[in-house]
């Protein structure tokens, strides 16, 4: 059998078809050039990810969203293939092919990595490439249709740890206005991890009143009360007027608005 | 002695007039049938229905079509005569069914009716199902992607190959899975209503749950696992707390299950 060199078992993590020894090798590898175990397990996760979004029909929407993130990123990163990404538009194909030309350059960057004396800088940017391509992937599976793959993209969301500005945006997108609340739910409970922010807590404040699901107007009420954010409590007034507020949740803002004055 | 019975006890009589009346209403029902052929062919099919006012029942059988058939709960009864006239009901219930691609969206209007659908279709099907107001959401003999929102009624999945995501505001929520797609994450919740799960007994999921007010009952043994520590500014002070879902594995871990409730219980079961 041929013995594979280690940019192919860098790439073969990827892919998650690795002997288990062949594993435990690249992973030690990777820790000695400063890789943290959660940005290991991401490189692991990435191939299954990017075959599980492909793995369905995607519908319209999304074809357009994928579309519109790749344009982006062309138009920036090489003005001369505008031309070519435009023929490829009304083709489904071009998607699991964005997705082959993704893996493979990171398979060319993890075989250079080792290979090179310059390991280190490749290592930053095989790094930024994966973190980019996931955020890619995360965006456009929450604004897929299913409220399944919405959630997955939340749970993906979550395991950033610095994720770009946009998607902490699409974050508050899918908390203000998904049409189904136990994606509302997640989002919030994902935003939470940059509660520190000042710019994230008062977009939270002033999402509290476009909140109709009981469920959420309890959370933001137990949050609020944890933080004490004492500029809640207007929000809280504008939903107390409503009154059909559920009973349980009235309560719970009352006492809410009670402790924070 | 019937008829002392009769004359004395109004709860009686009360009761009777009701049998006469649901006698009379059962006979004047005035059902609409609307039968699709859906896309033919592999790939995921797509079934979107959004009941306005009234229960919606889907049944998963080994045939090709959907039939659709609507109900008026309470049809109109009120066939006042004018003059030796009669008023003709006209169609209490329109259906509009559109097919595009692999989707398949039914529409409807009623005029504030409450109208219950009965619904069949080939059993692998995905789909997206609302009530909004006066009704149940059943599902049955399934196979594929569900997602539910009935926020004033139950909502029921029995016998359903697939994931689910689920979520009621004042219902119970029951789900009752023969096979799991585990790459898929469920979800389930209720926020005055109880969460009621069967899986199969091999299966394997990293669950979160809570509920505020209720308990949890398991039938699967579940290993927990520890809570996460949170750290949070509140004014000047730095709080530190552990997460408050109570986490674990059945089995050996892997699909996502996130089941949440405000007052109700969670019981998980094996099948």
């Amino acid at each position: 059998m041929k013995k594979k060199d280690p940019g192919e078992k860098a790439a073969g993590l990827f892919r998650n078809d690795l002997l288990p020894e062949e594993e435990k090798e690249i992973v030690k590898a990777l820790e000695e050039e400063g890789f943290t175990s959660r940005e290991i397990e991401s490189l692991r996760n990435i191939g299954s990810d990017i075959e599980n979004i492909f793995s369905g029909e995607p519908s319209g929407r999304m074809d357009q969203m994928f579309y519109s993130m790749l344009q982006n990123e062309s138009r920036e990163k090489n003005q001369d293939e505008k031309g070519s990404s435009t023929i490829m538009k009304n083709n489904l194909v071009w998607m699991f092919a964005a997705a082959g030309i993704a893996l493979f350059i990171l398979g060319w960057f993890s075989a250079s990595l080792f290979q090179d004396s310059n390991g280190r800088h490749q290592l930053a940017g095989l790094s930024d490439e994966v973190r980019d391509l996931r955020e890619t992937l995360a965006l456009t599976m929450l604004n897929q249709s299913s409220a399944s793959e919405r959630i997955r993209a939340v749970n993906m969301i979550k395991e950033f740890d610095k994720p770009a500005e946009n998607i902490i945006g699409n974050l508050f997108k899918a908390l203000n206005t998904d049409e189904n609340d136990n994606v509302r739910l997640l989002a919030l409970d994902a935003l939470l991890k940059y509660i520190d922010r000042r710019d994230v807590r008062d977009e939270l404040v002033a999402s509290i009143s476009k909140q109709t699901s009981p469920m959420i107007q309890l959370r933001m009420a137990e949050i609020m009360t944890a933080l004490k954010e004492n500029r809640a409590v207007p929000e809280f007034r504008r939903l107390l007027d409503d009154p059909g507020l559920n009973y349980s949740v009235r309560k719970n803002i009352q006492d809410a608005v009670g402790t924070l004055l | 002695m019937l008829w002392e019975l009769y004359y004395k006890d109004m709860p009686l009589r009360l009761s009777l007039l009701v049998i006469l009346l649901n006698c009379f209403i059962d006979l004047s029902a005035q059902n609409e049938q609307l039968i699709i052929k859906p896309p033919a062919g592999s790939g995921e099919r797509f079934f979107v229905f959004e009941n306005p006012k009234g229960s919606v029942k889907v049944t998963g059988y080994d045939g090709d079509l959907i039939v659709v058939n609507a109900s008026p709960r309470f049809p109109d009864i009120e066939k006042v005569t004018t003059a030796g006239l009669h008023r003709i009901e006209q169609n209490p219930v329109n259906i509009r069914a559109e097919v595009n691609g692999r989707n398949v969206l039914l529409l409807t209007s009623s005029d504030g009716k409450t109208v219950d659908f009965d619904i069949k279709m080939p059993s692998v099907f995905s789909m997206k199902l609302k009530s909004l107001d006066n009704g149940n959401i059943d599902v049955l003999n399934i196979s594929g992607n569900i997602e539910v929102v009935n926020s004033n009624g139950n909502i029921t999945l029995e016998n359903i190959t697939g994931a689910a995501v689920l979520s009621s505001v004042y219902g119970t929520v029951t789900a009752s899975f023969r096979e799991v797609n585990p790459e898929a994450p469920m979800m389930f919740t209720s926020f005055e209503g109880s969460i009621v799960l069967t899986l199969p007994a091999m299966i394997n999921a990293t669950i979160k749950m809570k509920s505020d007010k209720g308990e949890i009952y398991s039938e699967f043994d579940i290993r927990p696992v520890k809570r996460q520590p949170v750290m949070r500014q509140a004014g000047n002070t730095a709080v530190y707390s552990l997460e408050d879902w109570t986490t674990g594995l059945i089995n050996n871990g892997n699909g996502d299950l996130v089941l949440k409730t405000y007052s109700g219980n969670i019981t998980l079961k094996k099948r």
